[in-house]
């Protein structure tokens, strides 16, 4: 007996029959049906569709015949299968390949074998549709074409049968699939449909493509309503008419002011109503267009608790002060006199309700104050101070209420650097005055109250206070900066205090990004401290810091005020009580500017003078004279530039000075404008006059520019995208441009108040389209004259 | 010395008469409300006005806004007398065309004294 042999390419042929996933699956009827068309045409008892495994012939169909299988090596298939053409064995016996063969010589006694291979479109062949005989046979010619026939029937049933699973398990994955989808779809959307914020997707013209439910809600709208359009008829004008712009100019630029950020807008409901929202857009890609995704949130209610909260602060502020208006008010004029002379006890009880009232007043300030710290909204006013000339002025305030104590300032030695703190001078003479009258609350009488001044490492300024009271012991120390906080209430309230006064030092400490604390140990007094960042040591004007103005001036009022004045404008003021002080004064620094007493106590204005100019840098430094006297027609006056008369103009003071500082250049107009046309408009103008333009596009680079401190007037427009006019007025009148002329110069029409809010300097309001070139050039002219008038000095 | 003094709250107007009128020796006229102050300071012409800041109707704002606009009293100085103390609202006033402020509650026997100094400042 011959095994049949097997292809090279059995194995793929193994895995092309596995493919067709038949091996051991039912009867099939159209199978059986082929079957018995065979057996009937070859007129043989048995018929089978035998599948040839890797070690079994399989059959899916058979007739005559009681097994399901048999063993592959004994198989008459095989062969046919090898072959692969139709194997015809017409007597068993005779032929060697078989005559031995178990199913020859055994059950059951194959004598003829005649197999048509099924031979797969992939070229394998797969197994046999065949017959067989207990007898030995020939087939005529045409039943072997029948058999050919059946056998390629069987085949292409087979084929289909492998097509309809296939299609069938396509079907299958296509509903998993689809499942999934719907499911995760769903999820999205039940996520997007129970967000809280309204999400809403527009294309690149505008029109809105998707929209969740909170979106519809927020909007006042049913969801389906606003499929589709543009979403512009979700904002109020002006932004209604301008967003296809936005979205245009967008698209052309990539100058955007929202994308990417959240920020507050208004939307309109359909209803109409207006209201607060905050906005945040993103933009993605989608099949090579571009969406934008907007997600809202509804802010009215926060707007309204938080304007609610402003007016309650507002209310209590107006109902507590009014009434407080007219105790005072007739408290202090029984007190004062008004109603005539009182008995001494009457007096004294007088004035306990009158002092009492002050506390309830300073009560009243301080919560106030408290409040608007803790809610961030303190505006600190920056400038840089000399903590020794601070704690000078916070002791002279002081003096009257220490009464019998006596106060004794230890200054720093000498020899240290000298390091100036950026702080806002009002609160920190605020905070020291608080420590210091605490101080002196809780001192002995006949104490001693000192005020210091160190500087701790090289970037710290310690300010202390102590005094010589009873002291605070350790386990109180800590609580002693919460609100309301006293350590003994009735000693305390005797004292007048408020319990908020170290609470307000403290927020206002830290908003100085410094720290305050307290040593104490009882019966040694107490030492309170509070620390702030020092300005590197100085010796010249650093290049774009505030003009350092040198007052040399001897009578401590005029300096006070010259000092607020110059301060108020923006300038750095450094003061010298006599000629050795300003002596000393101008070793380590250059002034920009020195405004000047003539006659001091240790001689005159004019050894300044002589000073200022031996010196080779300070010889170009321009002087003031602030005097009682008239100006001399010659004497004294060189190198002085103007001469301000005592009790002076403080416009004309402000003007003198700043034309000395501003030299000899052309005056500067700054341009803020979004319009490119109109900036290069104006500024062809100006140039015209003899004027350098600058041109800012937006709010930001004006500021920035403006706090270069070289701009003589800014031209402003109100309505621009991101920091719009007001914005912008607001952030200049907190920096060196505060007193600049200003020409409002707008499309819009301002009402009273708004023009009430615009301004810095002298300020004009312009109308575009109203006002004519010449009469803004006449505006410029008129703001500008002012601050260039060409007053020589006197005696030139 | 001609003053208008205009404050919705009648207490705060007895003292305003006392301190302006008994102890300074000016001539006061009271009103109590933003509407009569526009209509006083028109007949009167007044060498000064001390206008509350917070009434009801018409509020300090809205009579300066109005006074500034007839042109009889564009040019009288007001004086905002308000509850409000903090920095960026006294500004605002100041921006508004007030010529100072005078802080409430407010020491009487120095009233008369501060509204000279804003005047003469």
């Amino acid at each position: 007996m011959t095994t049949a042999p097997m292809a090279g390419a059995e194995q793929a042929r193994v895995a092309e029959l596995r493919r067709y996933g038949i091996l051991d699956t039912l009867p099939e009827q159209v199978f059986d049906d082929l079957t018995r068309l065979a057996a009937y045409v070859a007129r043989t008892p048995i018929a089978l569709v035998s599948l040839v495994d890797t070690d079994r012939q399989w059959f899916k169909a058979r007739v005559g015949l009681g097994a399901t299988e048999t063993p592959r090596d004994i198989s008459f298939c095989g062969h046919a299968v090898a072959g692969g053409e139709m194997l015809i064995v017409p007597d068993t016996s005779l032929d060697q390949r078989f005559a031995d063969n178990p199913l020859v010589v055994g059950d059951p006694h194959i004598r003829f074998y005649a197999g048509s291979p099924l031979i797969a479109p992939s070229g394998h062949a797969l197994g046999t549709l065949c017959v067989i005989d207990r007898v030995p046979r020939e087939l005529d010619g045409q039943q072997i074409e029948m058999l050919e026939a059946l056998g390629r029937q069987v085949m292409s049933q087979l084929d289909l049968r492998l097509k309809t699973a296939q299609q069938e398990e396509l079907q299958q994955q296509l509903r998993y699939r689809t499942a999934e989808l719907i499911e995760g779809e769903g999820r999205m959307y039940a996520i997007l449909d129970n967000m809280v914020d309204g999400v809403i997707t527009i294309d690149d013209a505008g029109s809105i493509e998707s929209l969740n439910t909170a979106a519809a809600r927020i909007f006042g709208y049913d969801a389906t309503e606003l499929l589709g359009k543009n979403v512009a008829v979700l904002m109020p004008d002006p932004h209604r008419g301008e967003h296809d712009g936005y979205l245009e100019r967008y698209q052309r630029t990539g100058h955007a002011t929202i994308l990417g950020t959240r920020r507050e807008v208004t939307g309109l409901r359909k209803s109409g109503e207006a209201f607060p929202m905050d906005l945040s857009v993103g933009e993605v890609q989608i099949g090579g267009r571009m969406a934008y995704t907007g997600v809202i949130r509804d802010i009215t209610e926060r707007k309204a608790i938080e304007r609610a909260k402003n007016e309650f602060i507002s209310v209590v502020s107006h109902e507590l002060r009014t009434p407080l208006t007219s105790i005072r008010g007739s408290l202090g004029l029984i007190e004062g006199g008004a109603t005539g002379a009182m008995p001494p006890k009457m007096a004294l009880l007088i004035g306990i309700a009158r002092s009492n009232t002050d506390r309830l007043v300073r009560l009243v300030n301080e919560i106030l104050d408290l409040e608007k710290i803790e809610a961030g909204k303190l505006e600190l006013l920056r400038a840089e101070i000399d903590p020794e000339e601070v704690v000078g002025v916070a002791l002279a305030g002081i003096e009257a209420l220490a009464g019998p104590a006596r106060l004794t300032l230890v200054a720093r030695p000498r020899s240290e650097p000298r390091g100036a703190v950026l702080a806002d001078r009002d609160r920190l003479l605020q905070v020291l005055t608080n420590l210091l009258s605490n101080a002196v609350k809780f001192s002995p009488a006949d104490g001693t109250v000192e005020a210091l001044v160190e500087q701790v490492g090289p970037d710290r300024v310690r300010f202390s206070v102590r005094d010589r009271g009873p002291g605070i012991r350790v386990e109180d120390q800590r609580r002693l900066f919460e609100r309301f906080h006293q350590l003994d209430a009735s000693d305390s309230r005797s004292k007048g205090g408020t319990g908020l006064g170290l609470a307000i030092c403290k927020a206002i400490v830290e908003e100085h990004g410094g720290r305050i604390g307290v040593t104490s140990r009882p019966g040694e007094g107490a030492t309170f401290w509070f620390e702030l960042a020092a300005l590197a040591a100085r010796h010249a004007p650093t290049a774009g810091a505030a003009p350092l103005i040198l007052v040399v001036e001897d009578d401590p009022d005029v300096a006070q005020i010259l000092r607020t004045l110059l301060e108020n404008d923006g300038y750095r003021v450094v003061h010298a009580g006599k000629v050795a002080d300003a002596v000393e004064r101008l070793a380590d620094l250059v002034p920009d500017a020195v405004l000047l007493d003539v006659a001091l106590p240790d001689g005159t204005g004019a050894e300044v003078v002589a000073r200022l100019r031996a010196d080779p840098r300070t010889e170009d430094v321009p002087v003031i004279v602030v005097s009682g006297a008239e100006s001399p027609q010659a004497s004294s006056s060189a190198g002085v530039v103007d001469w301000v008369t005592k009790p002076f103009d403080q416009a004309r003071l402000l003007r003198a000075l700043r034309r000395v500082l501003r030299g000899a250049r052309a005056p500067c107009v700054l341009i803020v404008d979004d319009d490119a046309d109109t900036r290069r408009v104006l500024a062809e103008i100006l140039r015209g006059e003899g004027i350098t333009p600058v041109e800012a596009a937006d709010g930001e680079a004006a500021i920035a520019l403006a706090e270069r401190g070289t701009v003589d007037l800014v031209l402003l427009d109100v309505s621009m995208p991101g920091m719009d006019g007001f914005a912008v007025v607001e952030r200049l009148r907190r920096g060196r441009a505060q007193r600049t002329p200003l020409i409002v110069y707008t499309g819009r029409e301002l009402s009273l108040r708004e023009r009430g809010v615009l301004r810095l300097g002298a300020t004009e309001h312009l109308t575009k389209g109203r006002a004519s070139t010449q009469e803004l050039l006449g505006t410029i002219r008129e703001l500008l004259a002012e601050l260039l008038a060409e007053k020589g000095p006197p005696s030139a | 010395m001609r003053v208008l003094f205009v404050d919705d709250d009648a207490d705060i107007r007895t003292i305003a008469r006392i301190t302006l009128g008994d102890v300074a020796g000016w001539n006061v006229t009271l009103v109590g409300s933003g509407q009569e102050a526009v209509a006083t300071a028109a007949r009167e012409l007044p060498d000064v006005i001390l206008l509350d800041f917070m009434m009801p109707g018409l509020d300090g704002p809205g009579t300066l806004e109005r006074l500034r606009a007839q042109p009889a009293t564009a040019g009288i100085p007001v004086i905002f007398v308000t509850a409000k103390t903090q920095k960026g609202e006294t500004e605002a006033m100041r921006a508004m065309g007030a010529r100072g402020i005078v802080q409430k509650p407010f020491d009487p026997m120095q009233l008369p004294a501060e509204v000279l100094r804003i005047l003469g400042a």
